[in-house]
């Protein structure tokens, strides 16, 4: 009788390539998927995958159901996940060719494994491994070869790299040189494998920024559980490191690397980008109507809500107290455009509820995309706040896509932004004083007034006239410490027309929350440009006239 | 030796079918689809078609009609029908299809039903 195998790797791959395909697209019919499990029903017990077949049999009951329904990604991808972890877990021939691993289709990448770049050319090693990793539940990558191993990595975000230093064709020191920056910024730990026992070879591994070198012959299970062991640190540090700490966003550290390094890409490659700036309207009225802990509960909602309609290669940052930006690679203003009213629309209508009282919040989007004109990420983000700004003034609760008009928009009326500055550093007082009356910001003339600490602020009247101001809070001073001014100054003003931004020298997470918390609107760390903090005010001038 | 005309979109499950049958020693020709099939049908000579009941296009009660409007070659016709279809089995063989076998099946019961086919 027939040997079975060759079909089942041949039905598994089709299949594979079918999700594949779906991946890449927004939405699949009904009739399609009806179609994949019905040909999985009718063939796969004939060829002895048994288990496929059951599979298929339960799935294709929900989908009569639902006749002439479109599905989109989340929602087939989770409906086929017992198809996928079955095609996972299938086991790789011996006699599968080097191609033939190459044109593979990469893995469905399930988002709660982790994902592991392994690249070796010796192939019985290779599956040997891959089938180990897989046994324990990772996602595996494979690569043959430093050109692809480079694009994966770049492309796809391993979790951690396997690599074998002694390629047959290649030197393996070669990919960990180009990926080891990125590898560093993002903690992700490497491990060289290799036949090579020599000193030199090890040390140079360790210079070169490697994490663990293993040699070979290795016993595998000790190997699986270094993997474990390192991963499992990874993922306790990483977090601490770049995400924030209330939402779990990416904080504004990672920002502005990742951008630096899209913009380069995009510089090399042309595949656009896009950015979208996310600002919750009226986020200052939920906390002063609920107070801060709902407050932060409905900035930890909004995450969770955006972070579970992204991609795995978008980027989810926290860019101030209520200001969230959104990196979307490979794609263009359009597509980013309909992504976000898509979040428009689940956010406005997710509830939140306070004891007896339910309420629901919106945002509004400004959106980018990169072009060639635009050299730096300063200036794109600014493009996308006056975009935001549009989608503001327009009525809030929408997206808008910058197109080179908003900026005629901007009020020009003869009106003056206060700005004071509470430090009790000379030197920011000489500098800020000489800078800042000179700009304008969105057609708005300054009126700057320096304090050297928070009591001779509340001593004076300057701020009690009817006008909008922003002003720059120093974190540390004797006597009335930053945060004590800060309370006094939400107890005292009008919250629409009075924006605060810290100057802070404290790295320190806990304490910029706490700024956050008492009502910041933003914060900057000491030492700061001059062009930074230009920059930084001109938007917080653009949301004071928002508000 | 005896020739097998095959139908069925399922490209693994026609190299199945192949493999299969060409092992007991029958030649086989296949088809991706109901035009493919008339098509082989109008240029050769067949013993037995062994087809798919749903395929995109024309389906396979479509096809063996069309076969017997042709032509009347006492061709025998072997239907692969999908389990749920069963209770289409009455209207498979009241249009003329000589015998059918659902999916899934196992390779050697279709080996077995062909070798009983062509011994009647």
């Amino acid at each position: 009788m027939v040997k079975v195998q060759k079909y089942q790797e041949m039905f598994l791959k089709r299949i594979y390539s079918t999700i594949q395909a779906w991946k890449q697209r927004e939405t699949v019919t009904n009739s399609e998927i009806y179609q994949l499990l019905h040909s999985i029903k009718g063939t796969a017990k004939s060829i002895g995958i048994d288990e496929l077949t059951e599979i298929a049999e339960s799935l294709i009951k929900h989908v009569k159901e639902e006749g002439d329904k479109e599905w989109n990604k989340k929602e087939w991808e989770t409906f086929f996940e017992p198809v996928q972890l079955y095609i996972n877990s299938h086991k790789i021939s011996d006699e599968i060719t080097k191609e033939e691993v190459e044109l593979l289709p990469q893995p469905i990448q399930d988002e709660d494994q982790p994902l592991v770049l392994l690249v070796e050319d010796d192939i019985e090693m290779l599956t040997h491994f891959k089938e180990r990793l897989e046994k324990e539940h990772y996602t595996v990558l494979v690569a043959t070869s430093v050109t692809k191993a480079v694009r994966m990595f770049y492309d796809q975000s391993p979790d951690y790299v396997i690599l074998d230093i002694f390629l047959k064709n290649e030197d393996g020191f070669d990919l960990l040189i180009q990926i080891i920056e990125r590898a560093k910024k993002m903690l992700i730990p490497i491990m060289i494998l290799s036949a090579d026992d020599r000193t030199e070879t090890k040390i140079k591994a360790y210079e070169l920024g490697a994490l663990d070198y293993v040699s070979k012959p290795f016993n595998i299970d000790e190997v699986m559980a270094l993997i474990r062991n390192r991963l499992s640190i990874q993922s306790l540090i990483t977090p601490r490191l770049l995400n924030d700490e209330l939402t779990g966003a990416y904080n504004r550290k990672f920002l502005f690397d990742e951008l630096e390094r899209q913009m380069l890409d995009f510089e090399r490659r042309q595949i656009p980008f896009s950015i979208c700036l996310l600002d919750l309207d009226h986020f200052k009225k939920v906390n002063d109507t609920y107070g801060h802990d709902v407050g932060d509960e409905v900035l930890r909602s909004f995450a969770k809500i955006v972070t579970n309609k992204i991609r795995k290669n978008d980027y989810f940052i926290r860019y101030g107290g209520e200001e969230f930006i959104l990196l979307m690679q490979n794609t263009d203003s359009q597509a980013a455009e309909e992504g976000i009213k898509r979040l428009l629309e689940e956010f406005a209508s997710y509830e939140f509820k306070v004891e007896e009282d339910v309420f629901s919040c919106t945002f509004s989007a400004g959106i980018v995309e990169t072009a060639t004109n635009v050299n730096d990420a300063e200036t794109l983000i600014k493009l996308a706040d006056d975009a935001l700004y549009f989608a503001k003034r327009n009525g809030r609760n929408q997206v808008k896509v910058y197109d080179g008009n908003e900026s005629c928009n901007a009020k020009k009326e003869n009106n003056v932004i206060h700005i004071g500055i509470i430090d009790d550093d000379t030197v920011i007082h000489q500098l800020l004083m000489d800078q800042l009356p000179k700009l304008t910001f969105n057609g708005y003339e300054t009126d700057v007034k320096a304090f050297r600490e928070g009591e001779s602020f509340f001593n004076s009247d300057w701020y009690k006239q009817d006008g909008k101001y922003i002003i720059l809070l120093d974190g540390i001073m004797p006597r009335m410490d930053g945060l004590e001014v800060l309370k006094r100054l939400r107890d005292e003003c009008p919250v629409e027309d009075f924006v605060i931004l810290m100057l802070t020298g404290r790295k320190k997470d806990q304490d910029i929350v706490k700024a956050l918390e008492l009502g910041a609107d933003d914060y900057m760390t000491k030492p700061f440009s001059l062009n930074e903090l230009v920059a930084r005010l001109n938007r917080l001038a653009s949301r004071l006239l928002l508000r | 030796m005896k020739r097998i005309l095959l139908a069925d979109d399922e490209e693994v499950l026609r190299m199945l079918i192949v493999d299969t049958l060409e092992e007991e020693g029958y030649h086989i020709d296949e088809a991706e689809d109901g035009i493919a099939a008339l098509k082989l049908f109008e240029q050769n000579e067949y013993d037995l078609m062994i087809i798919d009941y749903m395929m995109p296009g024309l389906t396979g009660l479509e096809v063996v009609e069309r076969i017997k409007e042709i032509d009347n070659r006492p061709i025998k016709t072997l239907m692969l029908t999908a389990k749920s279809q069963q209770s289409d089995k009455e209207q498979v063989l009241a249009s003329g299809v000589d015998y059918y076998m659902a999916k899934p099946f196992s390779p050697l019961k279709l080996a077995e039903l062909v070798e009983d086919i062509f011994n009647v």
